[in-house]
């Protein structure tokens, strides 16, 4: 057993990629939020001493949050939202984006939530004018997402501890940090 | 330079009629700035601000007084600041910037500015002021460049207290001022334009509301508390087709609110989901709003160099809407407990609590646990090297792996005390030939899938 889990990359820089969406996809078990884990411990790395606060919105939630210290991400900094809907999924991220007291905001979407291109490109919109990292956690990549910046697909090879991660699609948003984390992973 | 004088009184001189207890309401948000409040009654508000020079200019503080008066529909207000309250008056009544260049009428305003004294004050000094212009006297300035001892034997003991209060060396003593214990502010639901129609629709109700909720959060800010739970009650137009004339909206806030700006989405959420349920009877004539419990407000001082007390009112606003519609218990933040039940390792932290929310990250765990668990573990069933999850119905198969290697057991055991919770369990981390990697446990004979390492 590996512990701590390995860093993600020792390259990527320690800043979110802010004003845009960013998609991670994978089966169940594939490792896609552990990856997300990882760049929320690494990116978010302190440095005026507070972390940032992070918003885990799902619907109909199994998010294990004791499972986010192992990542080195303090509890008291994530705020869970536990959805019944996909309707209200995207409600309250809107409201916690706008609320500019998050950093970064994680919307889980469960097999049947489907998220309209409208809906997208408002959620980017609202991202980008509050400057807030949003990540989309999916089983599968969506089509026809052009409002999202980065679509990374993760999985894992055998036995091993560490997902590799696949960059689907990737727009200006993502550009900066991207090739670090091209280069720190195993990407293929 | 000179040192500034100790004290400093604010008077705001309003110019128009206001709405009954409109006044005191205005007194009582004025408190955010100093205890030391008074007032002129349905004219004027004095708050003295010598012992909070520190913290704002007098330019700051006029400029917000004028925001915060306008919530109180006192929009013609004059504000001035002086040594003295009777100064303070005088200034502010006569618009002008110096106390020399004050009329001499001016006078009764530095001898009963919070107008308590007797009204036959006036009968003697309508004397004096006569003796004083018929001397060519008509400014405040040349009254006060005659020398004291002449003063009294020329014009009597009244001018001596006059040129005492002109001075600054004499005020009558403050009234006590006391806050109504409710906080019930009620406004007409007339919509704007000539025929004054009245309002049937969320929005305008909203738009409406808006105003009472202002004046009632300014007047809780002025006591230094924050709202708990509050109500809107709408009393409607008497149709005959209504059973009530009046509906009332309870909003217990998972959060209390210190800002209109956090409490009014609340409230629309409120209201648009009961209005969707049972919508209005009849158009809306008049909207009562009234904070029904409050608890203590955050620091008094702003910190200048840091957004943690907006962010802490946005949470806190964030946190109560997001309540408001889902329920407290999908709401909140998470704290790990020192239980060995996996499902029951983390507890919800009290929000209320700054204390639960500067906690530091845990230390390691021995084992490492999933990013994700089911709400109730589902049992496996096993064929060889194959793990299939079955539907419900027992028939088919949700999902199924073929496991390919099985990392473990980590034993977890015990409250054995308990029931209806005991449990012995040997975890295993399984990972597929597909590279998922599942959180199994075998209890007796039976597998069962706990989670996923997502």
């Amino acid at each position: 057993m590996v512990y701590p889990p390995t860093p993600l990359s020792s390259t990527i820089p320690t800043a979110f990629p802010k004003g845009a969406l960013v998609e991670v996809s994978g089966v169940s078990g594939a490792g896609k939020t552990e990856v997300i884990l990882r760049l929320l411990a690494e990116n978010a790395a302190p440095q005026s001493g507070i972390a940032p606060r992070i918003a885990w919105i799902e619907e109909a939630s199994t998010i294990y949050p004791c499972a986010f210290p192992q990542f080195g991400i303090a509890l008291d900094r994530v705020l869970f939202v536990d959805c019944e809907n996909a309707k209200d999924a995207l409600w309250a991220a809107h409201q916690v984006i706008r609320s500019q007291v998050f950093g970064a905001v994680i919307l889980a979407r469960s097999g049947s939530f489907r998220i309209s291109e409208t809906d997208l490109r408002r959620l980017q919109l609202v991202a980008e004018k509050n400057q807030t990292a949003v990540f989309l956690i999916s089983e599968r990549p969506m089509r026809e997402a052009w409002p999202v910046s980065l679509q990374l697909e993760v999985s894992r090879c055998g036995d091993s501890q560490n997902p590799a991660i696949r960059v689907l699609r990737s727009r200006g948003g993502g550009s900066e940090w991207l090739p670090s984390l091209k280069n720190g992973s195993r990407a293929s | 330079m000179a040192a500034q004088p100790e004290k400093r009184i604010a008077c705001l001189l309003i110019g128009s009629t206001l709405p009954e207890g409109s006044l005191e309401a205005l007194a009582e948000a004025s408190m955010r700035w100093s205890p030391q409040v008074a007032l002129r009654s349905g004219e004027a508000v004095f708050i003295e601000i010598g012992g909070s020079r520190n913290l704002f200019s007098e330019e700051s503080f006029i400029a917000k007084m004028r925001v915060l008066a306008s919530r109180f529909d006192a929009h013609s207000v004059r504000i001035a600041i002086a040594d003295t309250a009777g100064a303070a008056l005088a200034l502010a009544r006569h618009s002008v910037p110096r106390i020399d260049s004050l009329p001499l009428e001016s006078f009764v305003d530095f001898l009963n500015p919070f107008a308590t004294l007797d009204p036959d004050l006036k009968r003697p000094l309508e004397k004096m002021l006569h003796a004083l212009r018929s001397l060519g006297l008509s400014k405040i300035g040349e009254f006060t460049s005659i020398p004291v001892s002449e003063i009294t034997p020329r014009f009597g003991k009244q001018a001596c207290e006059i040129h005492a209060a002109v001075r600054g060396r004499m005020e009558p003593a403050w009234e006590g001022f006391h806050p109504p214990e409710r906080i019930l502010e009620t406004i007409e639901a007339v919509a704007g334009g000539q025929n004054g129609e009245i309002c049937a629709d969320l929005e305008s109700l909203i738009f409406i509301l808006k105003a009472p909720v202002d004046r009632a959060m300014a007047r809780l800010r002025g006591r230094a508390q924050r709202a708990a739970r509050v109500s809107v009650t709408f009393e409607l137009e008497l149709w005959s087709t209504i059973e009530s004339p009046e509906r009332e909206f309870s909003v217990s806030l998972a959060l209390p609110q210190g800002a209109s700006a956090g409490l009014l989405p609340i409230l629309q959420e409120r209201l648009m989901r009961s209005l969707e349920k049972e919508p209005l009877g009849s158009p809306v004539r008049k909207i009562r709003f009234e904070v029904l419990e409050t608890v203590p407000g955050r620091d008094a001082q702003r910190d200048f160099f840091s957004r943690k007390e907006e962010e802490d009112e946005n949470w806190d606003a964030l946190v109560a809407r997001l309540s408001e519609r889902f329920g407290k218990e999908r709401v909140f933040v998470a704290e790990t407990v020192s239980r060995y039940l996996p499902e029951k390792a983390y507890a919800h932290a009290d929000l209320h609590s700054r204390a639960a929310r500067s906690q530091k990250a845990a230390g390691p765990q021995l084992h490492l646990r999933p990013s994700r668990i089911l709400k109730s573990p589902e049992r496996l069933l096993r064929s060889g090297r194959t793990l299939g999850l079955p539907h419900p119905d027992g028939k088919t198969l949700r999902a199924n792996w073929q496991a390919t290697t099985w990392e473990g057991p980590e034993r977890l055991s015990g409250e054995w005390w308990s029931e209806e919770d005991r449990f012995e369990r040997d975890y295993y981390r399984v990972t597929s030939e597909r590279g998922e990697q599942l959180w199994v446990y075998v209890s007796g004979e039976a597998v069962y899938l706990h989670g996923y390492f997502d």
